[in-house]
């Protein structure tokens, strides 16, 4: 079962992101903030990270780049999933090593078809 | 104002948390139920699936078994009922057997009555003899006695004769009866067992396509649920928009107190931005939430919707298909039963054949043993036919006045000859109704075996398949239970979700209230800025607050970022990509 690691400050898109995932079969771990989200990618396999931008601790920028400085995560695929749209922000995101930008409020099918594809 | 509007943001965010987590949890649950549900219920599907169609210890196995062996039961019948008509062949057969003793006996009858005219003529020409003929005149009298007592003989042998082609007769009625019986026996299985496996094959399909169905049913309420799981996401936006205003108030909702001619201006003019980017805000998290109520209660219309149909949809099975889930497996197989009982009874009656059959056979047999030991009688008198023969030609060669009853003789002689071997002819006759008789037993012997063989063969099959069916019983409730938990479990989050949809209310009011804040204010504001514009000559004023232009970048919906930037007169051409669109690098 392939693992993904999803970041969000926000109680509920976790919730709602964990069900949906879990319901595809993916296994899911949660972390908070940008902090927990680093620590547990370099603990921990996976196979994709999904992440907020905006968060507490560290926001999801700074995250991409600390976990791209890591020798296992250079090349997991990381989705942003935010409320961002600025260009700016997204050339910000793909310098950081983002591998794809997605701006809520986001469909699950979109979502779903975005996973599989970068997971591939 | 500001205590006032903190308040309200304050108590909305709240509301809004409280509300969407509750949502959140209540839905996630709800999710976490139908799955845990659904994976229960898949797998009792599953495993009822497996249970009739794979494997050797299977329910369609088994039915399959017992169709064998009920079709070899009915072929052993068919071949009963051939053997009976073979053995019925037979007995016919033994008929002209027996036919050919008594013409045999009709032949030595015929001799001996020749002989007792030959004796008498004997004697005639012995008395013609006068004294010459004397010793042939004892010749002639033995003659003539022993020909007496074969007439006799062969009447005692046709009456024995007589008595076994009557028991001959009453064997084979007996087993005509018997091939009657074997046909509706047969027939008897044939409606009573063979017909009804396709009504338990069909009955074991509308099961798993009943499942199937249920669990497609169930399965299609993840779309309602998801759907409510998808607007969740919504609260974080509307979390952050509210949470820019809350930006503001801290940082520029300054006290009165330190608002001065000087800064007068730049602070209304702050106020109505501020008044105005609120009202931009609340309106559209208004606007937000409403579609939401709407989305939710849409969705959970349609739960209730799709719960009600899966509910009314295990009903109408368990009404319409009650006989089938709750007695129909039990009478089905109560019909097999009862077909086996009525089975058995026919079978044991035919036990009874058998012993009527055994002692006929037996008493059949007596008769036979004691025809041959009468006929074994006819060669004493043969051998004495042959002693007088022998003493009449020493007679004839005594006396010249005997020569004329040579010829007698002769002809006496060849009477002999004839019912000699008309007497070993039915010695032949004997040994092969013995050795019918014995094949007959054999045979018959061999029958009842088969038959009580295919019976307790076939009384364990029905019970292994009794057994089986109890199974199928059990994981049909099972499994239906498991729906039915789900149903329960949806319901009871339903109804606590639509209890939370009223917090959502209380939400709306709040937001009214800055909405009503927030028009009242910002038109005092820019009342007094356009009082205090014209008192100077001025026409705009722009605010140049660098700690604010900051501030509206830290916002975090890029949306909201705009319209501040806008409303304050910052550039705002910045480019953007559209709200749920998906970029890869």
């Amino acid at each position: 079962m392939k693992k993904i690691l999803v970041v969000d400050d926000s109680s509920v898109i976790r919730m709602s992101l964990e069900f949906f995932l879990k319901e595809n079969d993916f296994d899911v771990v949660l972390a908070e903030d940008g902090a927990q989200g680093a620590t547990k990618a370099e603990a921990e396999k996976f196979n994709l990270i999904i992440t907020d931008i905006n968060m507490p601790n560290m926001n999801g920028i700074d995250m991409i780049s600390k976990i791209r400085t890591q020798d296992a995560n250079k090349f997991v695929p990381i989705l942003v999933l935010t409320t961002e749209s600025d260009s700016e922000m997204l050339k910000k995101g793909k310098e950081a090593g983002a591998t794809g930008w997605i701006v809520k409020p986001f469909t699950n099918e979109d979502l779903l078809a975005t996973v599989q594809k970068v997971i591939k | 104002m500001k205590e006032r509007l903190q308040n309200i943001i304050k108590k909305s965010q709240n509301l809004l948390e409280e509300v969407y987590v509750e949502l959140g949890t209540n839905y996630g649950n709800v999710t976490k139920t139908v799955e845990d549900c659904l994976k229960e219920s898949k797998s009792l599907v599953e495993q009822f699936k497996q249970r009739i169609s794979t494997g050797e210890n299977n329910i369609l196995h088994s039915v399959k078994e017992i169709e064998n062996n009920v079709g070899d039961v009915v072929e052993g019948f068919w071949t009963i009922e051939q053997d009976l008509d073979n053995l019925v062949q037979v007995f016919s057969q033994s008929f002209v057997v027996v036919e050919d003793i008594e013409k045999n006996i009709s032949k030595i009858k015929d001799s001996s009555e020749l002989m007792e005219v030959v004796a008498l003529n004997a004697m005639v020409v012995a008395i013609k003899s006068g004294k010459n003929g004397g010793g042939f005149t004892f010749v002639s009298e033995s003659l003539k006695n022993n020909a007496t007592a074969t007439i006799k003989l062969t009447d005692d042998v046709l009456g024995r004769g007589e008595m076994v082609r009557d028991e001959f007769e009453s064997l084979q009625e007996i087993l005509k009866g018997l091939i009657v019986k074997s046909k509706n026996l047969n027939e008897l299985i044939e409606k009573n067992i063979t017909g009804r496996f396709y009504e338990l094959y069909q009955m074991i399909e509308e099961f798993v396509d009943f499942l199937e169905n249920l669990y497609a049913d169930a399965v299609a309420i993840r779309k309602p649920v998801y759907a409510i799981m998808q607007n969740l996401q919504y609260q974080d936006i509307l979390r952050q928009s509210v949470e820019h205003v809350d930006m503001f108030l801290q940082h520029f909702f300054e006290p009165k107190d330190f608002v001065n001619d000087d800064n007068l201006l730049d602070f209304l003019a702050t106020k109505e931005f501020i008044c105005d980017f609120s009202l931009i805000v609340f309106n559209e998290a208004k606007m937000q939430v409403q579609t939401n109520v709407h989305d939710f209660n849409e969705a959970l219309g349609d739960i209730d919707a799709r719960i009600e149909n899966l509910n009314s949809k295990g009903d109408a099975y368990l009404k319409t298909h009650k006989s089938v889930t709750a007695s129909g497996v039990s009478s089905l197989i109560q019909s097999f039963s009862d077909s086996l009982k009525v089975l058995l009874e026919e079978i044991k009656k035919t036990d009874n054949i058998k012993e009527i059959i055994e002692s006929k056979e037996q008493n059949l047999f007596r008769n036979m043993k004691l025809l041959q030991e009468k006929n074994n009688e006819f060669f004493g008198l043969i051998k004495v036919f042959r002693n007088i023969i022998v003493l009449g030609r020493i007679e004839i060669s005594k006396h010249e006045a005997l020569k004329d009853v040579d010829n007698s003789i002769d002809n006496i002689e060849a009477v002999t000859d004839i019912v000699e071997s008309a007497v070993k002819e039915i010695s032949e006759c004997y040994e092969q109704i013995t050795f019918t008789d014995t094949k007959v037993r054999d045979q018959l012997e061999k029958l009842f075996l088969e038959n009580s063989l295919f019976v307790e063969k076939l009384n364990k099959d029905i019970g292994i398949l009794y057994e089986y069916m109890s199974q199928v019983r059990s994981m049909l409730f099972n499994s239906l239970g498991g729906f039915e938990d789900l149903e329960h479990k949806i319901v009871a989050n339903v109804d606590k979700s639509k209890s939370d949809m009223n917090s959502l209310d209380k939400y709306l009011a709040t937001i009214e209230d800055g909405i009503t804040l927030c028009s009242v204010e910002k038109s005092l504001a820019y009342k007094q800025k356009k009082d205090i514009l014209n008192s100077r000559g001025l026409s705009e004023w722009i605010v140049h607050n660098e700690e604010m232009h900051k501030l509206i970048e830290k916002f975090t919906v890029y949306r909201h970022r705009e319209q501040a930037k806008f409303l304050s007169g910052i550039d705002h051409s910045g480019s953007s990509v559209a709200e749920g669109s998906v970029s890869l690098f």
